[in-house]
């Protein structure tokens, strides 16, 4: 705290006297400046040019940080352009001075010198009075003569930005040809490297910090010379290869200054075009294992990594794409080796960016090679064993690495447009067993939703083992680690939805494919706890039906399928009695129903005795488990509507259930209940039907029982709305069945024996 | 002119993963003004999505439902008295005869129900009936093939303008039903 205040309070006053020093050595500039205007206007060229070194000499300062050091070079070149100009001017009107260059060399003191030795060498430059070439190197060379690391860097600025547009850019010329100009940035740069890195270790080491600042604030000085190489025609990806990379990484390793080596780096990955970057990507990224510890390694193989994933998804964008993916260099070999030997040189990287870079060749990868699904395994292995290597066997959650894995993990499930590529990868289970459950459970939501969104079916058993066998491990059964309140999660019903839906789209591409994946998800199932089966049970008990509707429907291609059939129908029976015997008895009796109306459509040798153990099965959750009164009237209700659509019993199976249906009906706590109940089960001795049969039972006296019976509860019924409201029920059912040609029902009303009806 | 959305036996998660995306598209917030639906909407998911359609929603109980909705409910639409039931409790299910039994209890001019899975409208005795089938075309084991449908019902005054919304294998299809109150005839 106190440091900080005294690091603030300080500071305006420092600011203050860079401002007053500013001011003065402007002040400076401007009346040098005007003495200079007016000599040149006067013809008075030598007067013009010692004001000129005068206006100069204020660069010589050493009080100036480089930011006000920077303002007051901007003031000084700007005016120094003017005698730049007027020189132009005179040299194209009356010829050379020829002994100008030589003039200038008088000057006492080498700053203003060599900044006027520029400026004379850009004009004989420019008005083609000698080889651009030796001008150049003659420059170059002599700015070695200032070696204080802000002026020379300025100096050394001037020099380029003055001589930018006179580089000779031609392959062969007498003043010059392009690889002239390489070596002149080259040279430019090298030196203008070793003064920014000299920098480093001038002053006191307290000062670190603040010089460190200053430093990054020079840096564009430094990369100009990239962008200038990277800018300069005919210097061709030959050239780059050959002269200008090895040249520039020479002087990267060699300064062995992590700041200078993780600016250069960056630099040339983004001044360079792409191409050149594959054509030199081993090169490259050799360079990087011998940097310096501290350089950011990461940063620089993933912002190469990105630049080519960008401009390898743009090319392919864009339809009159001249280059693509290059078929001589597999890119990815070249990273993947590389990417090793770098993590064999950098012991010390951290294992989160050790995944970084991984996840980042990953993205190369998927978009050069989309169907090699090789090299994304690879990189899960490689990522795998490295992590191994440095000692890590399980990541913790909400660490680096964990984030970066998952990320890693994530990758091809979410790039690849259609699931069935990702799904093909073998080492799902070999990196999720790097993680502890909560990151494992949360990749699973994630996968899940992932696939019900994108209404994926999982086809084949390979495909339903990493699906359900790796990836939504976690959310289909009880896995270790997993909190003991699990199913008391806000989010889990949301979950288990998610994997219901998942379950709802499985598709096997032949009915024998769904029947394993069914049978190996049962087992899976059957094995959690009923928080789970709740929601995934249903939805696979409706697949393993749909299933054996198939099986029938293609009876004739399959001679085992009344054998497929019953192992469904007893799986089904399995699945339902774990849900009953998970207390939710109402969802099993439905579903037993449900299973009993299936099973009547598959008609075969055992399709009655099936079915009617299903229905004996609801109805014993009925009469044991179903105790609350409404529930019981849901149940029944659902139970006649299922045995009136049932069409595969013999009458010695469908009476005693259907007369069950009639006497629990007139069980039912309520009256108004009981009353519509046995009026609803008239349906059944009516309109239900017999397996060896095409017409409706139309039994007309136990119809009549029935409404008997109704008349009779509604009779004792004491409410008289109520009572009201049964007699009209009643009326409407003795009128259906008048309609429908019940004559046991025409006769009773016929002789005014409605039985109370007409009350 | 009021757009009614009918629609129910979305059956999601057990029978099916989501609605079509088909159907999805062409239903849109703010244009619908009512929604009636079926029921075996399942979860609550799919009531939340149906509340995004539209603020009025009418649910009544499918047999798979969690969430309590009622048995059966009257809604007043413009000139219309419209019944909503889902139909598991009408024996037999879909009975036409059955249908106009509950209609006439209901004492409604229009009677909605579900269950069957199998789109379907008639008129008996100048009464419209109407069933939307299954939005999702869940899986069931009376119907061998199930479309996925809804409805539309445009309500002008006396008359309403149904419009059927089929999906046959990966095909949009829209039919175009006209009834007028008490019967076309």
């Amino acid at each position: 705290m106190s440091q900080k205040g005294k690091g603030s309070a300080a500071k305006p006053g420092a600011a203050m006297s860079q401002d007053a020093l500013l001011a003065e050595a402007s002040r400076a500039v401007k009346e040098n400046a005007f003495a200079m205007k007016r000599s040149l206007d006067e013809d008075k060229l030598m007067d013009a040019l010692k004001h000129a070194v005068a206006m100069l000499s204020e660069l010589r300062t050493s009080a100036l940080q480089p930011k006000t050091y920077y303002e007051l070079y901007i003031k000084v070149t700007d005016e120094l352009s003017h005698l730049k100009t007027v020189l132009e001017d005179i040299f194209e009107k009356k010829g050379p001075i020829s002994d100008l260059y030589e003039l200038v060399q008088y000057t006492g003191n080498i700053l203003p010198r060599l900044y006027l030795l520029i400026t004379v060498g850009a004009v004989f430059i420019e008005t083609n009075r000698v080889p651009a070439k030796d001008v150049l190197r003659d420059l170059v060379e002599m700015c070695r003569g200032v070696q204080h690391p802000l002026r020379g860097l300025f100096l050394r600025n001037y020099l380029l930005t003055t001589v930018k547009t006179l580089l000779p850019e031609e392959q062969t010329g007498e003043g010059g040809t392009i690889h002239d100009s390489v070596d002149f940035v080259l040279l430019n740069f090298a030196e203008m490297n070793k003064l920014w890195v000299r920098m480093q270790h001038q002053g006191h080491s307290r000062d670190r910090t603040r010089r460190e600042k200053e430093r990054l604030q020079l840096r564009l000085l430094v990369g100009t010379n990239l962008v200038r190489l990277s800018q300069l025609d005919n210097a061709d990806v030959d050239m780059y290869k050959a002269t200008v990379l090895p040249a520039v990484l020479e002087q990267v390793i060699n300064c062995r200054d992590p700041i200078a080596q993780e600016y250069l780096m960056e630099c040339i990955i983004q001044v360079f075009p792409d191409d050149y970057h594959l054509a030199t990507l081993d090169k490259l990224l050799t360079a990087c294992a011998p940097l310096h510890a501290q350089v950011n390694v990461k940063a620089i193989v993933i912002s190469l990594v990105e630049r080519l994933v960008q401009f390898f998804s743009q090319s392919r964008a864009d339809a009159a794409a001249t280059a693509g993916v290059p078929a001589d260099v597999d890119l990815y070999k070249v990273f993947a080796d590389n990417i090793r030997s770098l993590f064999q040189a950098r012991t010390t990287m951290a294992p989160e960016d050790a995944v970084a870079i991984q996840l980042a060749l990953m993205k190369l990868t998927i978009e050069c090679y989309p169907e090699n699904l090789d090299y994304v395994d690879e990189i899960f292995k490689n990522t795998i064993d490295h992590l191994k290597s440095v000692g890590l066997t399980t990541v913790e959650p909400r660490t680096a690495a964990c984030e970066q894995l998952s990320l890693l993990l994530r990758l091809p499930l979410e790039t690849y447009p259609s699931l069935t590529p990702a799904l093909k990868l073998s080492s799902f289970g070999n990196v999720l067993s790097m993680f502890s459950y909560a990151t494992r459970h949360a990749l699973a939501v994630f996968t899940a939703k992932k696939i019900a969104d994108s209404n994926f079916a999982v086809s084949t058993e390979a495909e339903a083992d990493v699906v359900f066998g790796e990836l939504l491990l976690p959310l289909l059964g009880e896995v270790e680690g997993q909190p003991k309140s699990f199913h008391q999660d806000g989010s889990f019903v949301e979950e288990q939805v998610v994997v219901a839906r998942v379950l709802s789209l499985v598709q096997g591409v032949d009915l024998d494919t769904q029947a394993q994946i069914l049978a190996s998800l049962k087992k899976q199932l059957l094995a959690g706890t009923i928080h789970r089966m709740r929601y995934c049970v249903p939805a696979h008990v409706f697949k393993a039906l749909q299933l054996a509707q198939g099986y029938s429907d293609a009876r004739d291609d399959d001679e085992l399928w009344e054998k497929k059939c019953s192992k469904l129908y007893s799986m089904v029976r399995t699945c339902v009695l774990a849900l009953a015997e998970g207390e939710l008895p109402m969802l099993a009796l439905k579903l037993f129903l449900q299973a009993a109306l299936v099973t009547s459509t598959t008609t075969f040798a055992k399709s009655e005795t099936i079915a009617y153990e299903f229905c004996s099965q609801a109805f014993s959750l009925y009469e044991e488990e179903v105790s609350d009164s409404k529930e019981q009237v849901a149940a029944m209700t659902l139970m006649i509507g299922t045995l009136q659509r049932i069409t595969c019993f013999t009458e010695e199976n469908y009476t005693p259930l259907i007369t069950k249906c009639a006497l629990l009906s007139s069980k039912f706590v309520q009256k108004p209940d009981q009353c519509r109940g046995v009026c609803a089960c008239a349906n059944l001795f009516w309109s239900g039907k017999l397996a060896d049969s095409d017409e409706e039972l139309r039994d007309g006296d136990q119809v009549l029982k029935c409404l008997k019976k109704a008349i009779k509860v509604a009779r004792s019924c004491l409410e008289p709305s109520t009572q009201a409201s049964l007699y009209a029920d009643i009326y409407d059912a003795y009128t259906s069945f008048y309609i429908r040609g019940c004559e046991q029902v025409t006769n009773t009303i016929k002789e005014g024996g409605g039985g109370g009806v007409e009350e | 002119m009021v757009f009614v959305l009918v629609i129910g036996d979305f059956h999601i998660p057990h029978r099916a993963s989501s609605i079509p995306k088909a159907f999805t598209d062409k239903l849109v917030p703010g244009k619908i003004q009512h929604i009636l639906c079926t029921g075996n909407l399942v979860t609550r998911d799919t009531f939340d999505y149906l509340k995004t359609l539209a603020s009025d929603v009418h649910v009544v109980a499918g047999d798979f439902d969690e969430d309590t909705y009622p048995e059966e409910k009257t809604v007043r639409i413009g000139d219309f008295k419209i019944g909503l039931c889902h139909g598991h409790k009408v024996v037999p299910w879909g009975d036409h005869q059955s249908l106009s039994t509950v209609r006439r209890q209901m004492n409604v001019d229009v009677l909605i129900s579900g269950h069957t899975h199998a789109f379907e409208s008639f008129e008996e005795d100048g009464h419209l009936f109407l069933n939307p089938g299954s939005a999702t075309g869940a899986y069931s084991a009376t119907q061998t093939q199930v479309t996925p449908s809804f409805a539309l019902m445009d309500i002008q005054g006396p008359k309403i303008k149904i419009f059927v919304y089929k999906l046959v294998g990966s095909e949009f299809q829209v039919e175009k039903i006209e009834y007028t109150k008490g019967g076309s005839a």
